[in-house]
């Protein structure tokens, strides 16, 4: 039996299940469409029940797949949790916590489908230093560091891919939007407190803010004096009033809709193309926005706000719509593997993360009991369908939160004795998972590392190298 | 409008240009916003520096309209898009458009060519095209397919708004609710348009007044569109996006 029987019987088992849909005409190597946004919070999507936002074109994927509600991204950072994805390993492997690195040694994804007999195509926002896009994948367009500037080239340019392609392999399609990352952007242009709207007209939109806005106090130190206290973003936020929150989070929707725009652009050209029947599309964004949560601001800390993202895999007529997977934590580490899983190859090497092809077929729930998220300042998030524990070397505080019963992370319970089993058990995952990895010590650290004194020299050679390649380029011009 | 008002709201929404705006000299000589014109635009990115010291547009491509009027109460837009994305990368638009001549600029058919450029050569498989018409109510679009959607407000795109703004009286005018296609392409639902204050800013080293229009919507954060005392566009800021006068 060959690997295309297996994947024929495999289609078979799940055809079964999806109440006899048929089994032939599922393609044994279907094209893979990824479609990832920058820092789209998960609760900011029309779909997901927000009023105050309009995201038509995500709520088709929704309505057409099945939406995993606890995904967590890898590492709440751009970077490393493209890395993640494009590697199935944590940042701590292929570079550092809070690294921009995917160490050249190690495998991309599409190098890895490539080998395999896929058409690996990409546009847009890869930001994965140590890998070049254009030697990995066959590079429409870059985009740029602006959504607003730069998602319509992405759209675009996939709707022509979509129309154009004849090749004969089947393609993993991958569309990095930046949006709604432009927030970045809104926010250094209103640091300063507002006194009153500049926007009359939108007084009566203004959403409210969360529930966690007024939160636990208890937090990592990373958290209290350095994140908080670190950047300039956060720093100006806690001089924010709540109409300047309220503000914010009326511009943050706009952003999301932004780039809902341009994902249906792509769904519409998707539709418009021969391979409408043949392709898979998975849904993600590489981390969070803060939104007020915990009177926070961009991302780079591990409350969901930031670390849990919206994740969906849809391939209308193949897989269960309008599905929901609302319990079983998963994480941007499974993101390779239910890429392989679907193309029907074998997994990339020492992926620390599962296919999520199972739970999207209902198969069966596969076997884990947490997943892990990191980030800078090596933070580490475990997360199992109960609780999320969040820690920091050396950092005498630690937080526990039971997400069932406190959903906004409002209350930390680690110091609490009925928590206690809880916590310990946290902490043995904790050795497990650390246990399972092949860290990587030497890389350089980014920016968002703030607050590690051994990070400081690189990350001043680091700015060294930047200015001295901006007056290059400037003495070029 | 008091332009006490509009001092305060400055910096957000025209200061990201004002710099640049100093160095366009003011504009003397007729304009008729009803007749045949081509109007230059420099497309700029208009990014706040870190710790908000300040900020610079970065010319990053070239919008040229060319209007020509029409029969029967229509004009004809000639849209020229080009802008450099990332190194040699970037992306080229043309459309023809023929539009109604109300209020709101209304699409009523167009062409539409796109592709993405590396080096200024075409990049494989990424060429666009398609043809659109409002047809009873529907807008019937055909790419590689037709598509149809029903409108249920009057249809416009952020390329004819550019044109329809030098048309629209400054004062009294109520808000202008709409559609737009951004692009020609991307719906973005819900638009409104309304005038705001007046403010005075530098051009050319001689004080110049501008009249503004702002649009929200969904999908958007706010634009507003500048023009001088002669109804002509003179630029536009997005939240990021900025479009300046360059020549006629």
């Amino acid at each position: 039996m060959n690997r295309r029987d297996l994947l024929k019987m495999t289609g078979a088992g799940a055809a079964s299940l999806l109440g006899g849909a048929p089994l032939l005409a599922r393609p044994a190597r279907p094209n893979i469409l990824f479609i990832n946004v920058d820092q789209l919070n998960a609760t900011a999507i029309s779909g997901n029940g927000c009023k105050h936002v309009a995201t038509p074109n995500i709520d088709r994927l929704l309505a057409r797949g099945t939406s995993f509600e606890q995904c967590y991204a890898a590492n709440p950072v751009c970077c490393p949790s493209r890395s993640g994805w494009f590697s199935g390993r944590p940042s701590s492997e292929t570079g550092a916590p809070g690294s921009i690195l995917l160490r050249p040694e190690l495998p991309d994804l599409g190098q890895w489908v490539k080998a395999r007999g896929y058409e690996p195509v990409y546009a847009g926002k890869w930001h994965i230093k140590g890998h070049e896009v254009s030697e990995s994948f066959n590079y429409l367009t870059p985009g740029m560091g602006l959504g607003e500037d730069g998602d319509g080239s992405v759209s675009r340019a996939a709707e022509g891919f979509l129309r154009n392609y004849r090749g004969s392999k089947p393609f993993f399609l991958t569309l990095g939007f930046l949006q709604p990352h432009d927030i970045c952007y809104w926010i250094m242009r209103h640091y300063h407190n507002i006194q009153e709207l500049p926007i009359p007209e939108i007084a009566a939109e203004l959403p409210p803010l969360p529930p966690n806005f007024h939160f636990d106090r208890r937090e990592p130190e990373h958290i209290s004096n350095g994140t908080r206290a670190g950047g300039a973003a956060h720093k100006s936020a806690t001089e924010w009033s709540e109409l300047h929150w309220r503000y914010y989070l009326w511009s943050y929707y706009r952003h999301a809709e932004m780039v809902d725009a341009e994902v249906g652009r792509v769904l519409d050209a998707l539709e418009d193309s021969n391979f409408a029947k043949d392709t898979l599309i998975i849904f993600a964004a590489d981390h969070g926005e803060g939104m007020a949560n915990h009177q926070m601001v961009i991302k780079g800390y591990l409350y969901d706000s930031a670390a849990r993202v919206p994740m969906i895999v849809s391939w209308p007529g193949e897989l269960p719509e309008k599905a929901r997977v609302a319990s079983h934590p998963v994480s941007g580490f499974d993101f390779a593997p239910t890429v392989c899983d679907f193309a029907g190859i074998e997994p990339m090497p020492k992926a620390r993360g599962m296919s999520l092809r199972s739970l999207v077929e209902r198969r069966n729930e596969p076997a884990r009991d947490f997943i892990a998220s990191e980030a800078a300042g090596h933070g580490l998030m475990l997360r199992t369908a109960d609780y999320k524990y969040i820690c920091y070397p050396n950092d005498p505080v630690c937080q526990l939160f039971d997400m069932k019963k406190d959903p906004w992370e409002t209350r930390n319970v680690a110091g609490e004795s009925k928590y206690s089993n809880v916590l310990a058990e946290m902490k043995k995952r904790q050795a497990q998972w650390d246990a399972r990895l092949e860290k990587y010590p030497g890389a350089p650290v980014s920016n968002n590392d703030a607050g590690e004194e051994e990070a400081a020299p690189a990350r001043k050679q680091q700015r060294t190298e930047r200015q001295e390649k901006r007056k290059r380029r400037a003495a070029a011009i | 409008m008091a332009e006490e008002k509009v001092s305060q709201s400055w910096t957000l929404f025209l200061g990201p240009i004002r710099e640049t705006l100093e160095r366009v000299p003011p504009l003397d000589g007729p304009f008729d916003p009803q007749a045949a014109w081509e109007h230059k635009y420099s497309v700029c990115t208009l990014t706040p520096e870190r710790g908000a010291k300040g900020e610079h547009p970065r010319p990053i491509g070239k919008l040229v309209l060319n209007r020509k009027p029409g029969a029967q109460g229509t004009f004809s837009l000639d849209v020229n898009f080009a802008i450099s994305t990332r190194g040699p990368s970037g992306m080229r638009t043309q459309a023809s458009l023929t539009c109604a001549a109300d209020r709101l600029a209304s699409l009523r058919k167009w062409e539409l060519r796109s592709e993405a450029v590396e080096g200024g050569k075409p990049v494989k498989d990424t060429a666009i095209t398609e043809t659109a018409a409002i047809e009873r109510g529907m807008l019937v679009r055909h790419g590689r397919r037709e598509r149809r959607v029903s409108l249920r407000n009057p249809l416009t795109s952020n390329w004819t708004l550019m044109e329809a703004v030098q048309r629209l009286p400054f004062h009294d005018l109520p808000p202008q609710h709409f559609d737009m296609l951004e692009e020609l392409d991307l719906h973005k639902p819900e638009q409104t348009l309304r005038p705001v204050a007046d403010v005075h800013v530098e051009m050319g080293g001689r004080k110049v007044r501008l009249y503004g229009f702002r649009q929200l919507g969904r999908g958007i954060l706010p634009v507003h569109y500048w023009l001088d005392d002669r109804h002509r566009l003179i630029a536009v800021t997005g939240s990021l996006r900025g479009y300046i006068w360059e020549r006629a």
